[in-house]
């Protein structure tokens, strides 16, 4: 690639990559449960916004467009194929030591699971909104779609894991009171 | 309904991504790959692993000069936890607890009470953040490899516990300790704090130089330091970006 502008374009994305490459790999560790996809996927959006560099650098929201390129990346279910099998088994390490020792740590890892069991546009609403504390007005500009769609979207999400963890709860005896007491 | 399950959803995300430590994009900067769309890798990766050389140089644990043999083990990011570790741990915080949350009140709070809303891991070492009386009493409680015996550390906050913004973080207790006999009775320094929503990584940098990535969980971060070295600054991270918080007078 041709660097327009030469060695100081060249720079500004790499100043540009430096600042966004955790917040992306989060994002999409958090979406994908798997953390070498999650690189993987960053590392090709990289890509995408060094393609377009000459266009993207003038934007006043670079951060922003690099996470619609990445979640792009992500719903676009090219890549989101090999980890349907895998997700569900890919747990945190320390919860798969404590998990049968700590309630807490149990019903943290039950919502992960149930997180990404959600359809891929629900999971990134609510990973948004719930990890990176967005309005739905983000979200929208992010996912590309209206805000209503957005807000339908997390209700359904949100519907969704009252139910899976209301049923686990059940099912494991627990009382009300007492799950609610583990997450104070 | 929806506020519980929202509540348990931020703190799941944010316990969730903190596993992957303080830089979890060195990797990516950093990595030599070969792109599968004919698109020049030069793109970002010449500088870019300059960056990130920086970065990781971030990471690598100054403290191999000054760090006590007291704290071998110890590691500027949290780790994860052996199995047992985190159990034994509790239990034995557990009985140190102190019955009563409050000393002005008076009030009771049976062990039952104290909730355990934070544990770091870094190594054979675990730090415990309790809290009790609605955020007004919190306690922590260092273990090392004797998971049997535990130090203990209080601080009660007078008023309402404190509602932190979007974004923002507050300090809640900085101070120091020292460790269990067995661990050679070594100084450590702790800074714990409140994180408000869309906070995703709260790191502290210190006045050597040394960055220490805190753990974050239910709305509180934890970060903690062999030796005496004072927290010059924290660093936000939020989806939105890094943004660097001078400590200043905060520390009191």
């Amino acid at each position: 690639m041709r660097w327009q502008r030469g060695i100081h374009a060249r720079g500004e994305f790499d100043a540009f990559a430096a600042a966004n490459a955790d917040s992306l790999v989060r994002t999409a560790f958090l979406m994908t449960g798997d953390r070498t996809e999650a690189e993987d996927l960053v590392q090709e959006c990289f890509l995408r916004l060094a393609r377009r560099w000459p266009r993207v650098r003038g934007m006043e929201h670079r951060g922003a467009y690099a996470q619609r390129v990445l979640f792009n990346l992500i719903l676009d279910g090219r890549r989101t194929r090999a980890r349907r099998n895998d997700e569900l088994r890919t747990v945190p390490e320390s919860a798969q030591v404590e998990q049968s020792h700590s309630s807490e740590l149990e019903k943290r890892l039950d919502l992960i699971k149930a997180l990404l069991a959600l359809p891929d546009r629900q999971r990134a609403v609510l990973t948004l909104r719930y990890f990176g504390d967005l309005s739905e007005s983000e979200i929208a500009s992010i996912l590309e779609c209206a805000p209503g769609t957005i807000k339908s979207a997390a209700a359904r999400g949100l519907a969704r894991l009252s139910d899976v963890m209301g049923s686990a709860t059940d099912h494991s005896g627990r009382t009300e009171d007492t799950t609610q007491g583990a997450q104070r | 309904m929806n506020s519980q399950i929202e509540e348990n959803l931020r703190s799941a995300l944010s316990s969730r991504a903190s596993e992957l430590g303080r830089a979890p994009g060195a990797r990516v900067l950093a990595r030599d790959y070969k792109p599968r769309s004919g698109v020049p890798r030069a793109a970002f990766i010449g500088g870019g692993a300059a960056i990130a050389a920086g970065i990781a140089a971030g990471l690598v644990i100054s403290l191999s000069a000054s760090t006590p043999r007291a704290f071998a083990g110890w590691s500027s990011s949290p780790t994860s936890a052996a199995a047992g570790q985190v159990q034994s741990a509790d239990q034995t915080c557990r009985a140190r607890l102190p019955v009563s949350a409050s000393p002005e009140s008076g009030e009771q709070a049976a062990t039952k009470d104290w909730q355990a809303v934070l544990t770091d891991v870094r190594g054979p070492y675990i730090i415990s953040i309790y809290s009790a009386s609605e955020g007004k009493a919190v306690f922590s409680c260092f273990a090392g490899r004797d998971l049997g015996v535990a130090t203990l550390g209080g601080v009660f906050i007078p008023g309402s516990a404190t509602s932190v913004a979007s974004g923002q973080v507050a300090i809640v207790s900085y101070g120091g300790n020292a460790t269990p006999p067995d661990e050679g009775s070594a100084r450590f320094s702790r800074l714990i704090g409140r994180a408000g929503p869309g906070v995703t990584m709260v790191s502290a940098k210190l006045a050597d130089g040394t960055q220490v990535s805190a753990t974050l969980s239910h709305g509180w971060f934890l970060a903690w330091w062999p030796g005496t070295a004072r927290p010059v600054s924290t660093e936000v991270t939020t989806l939105r970006g890094a943004r660097t918080q001078t400590i200043g007078n905060q520390l009191g």
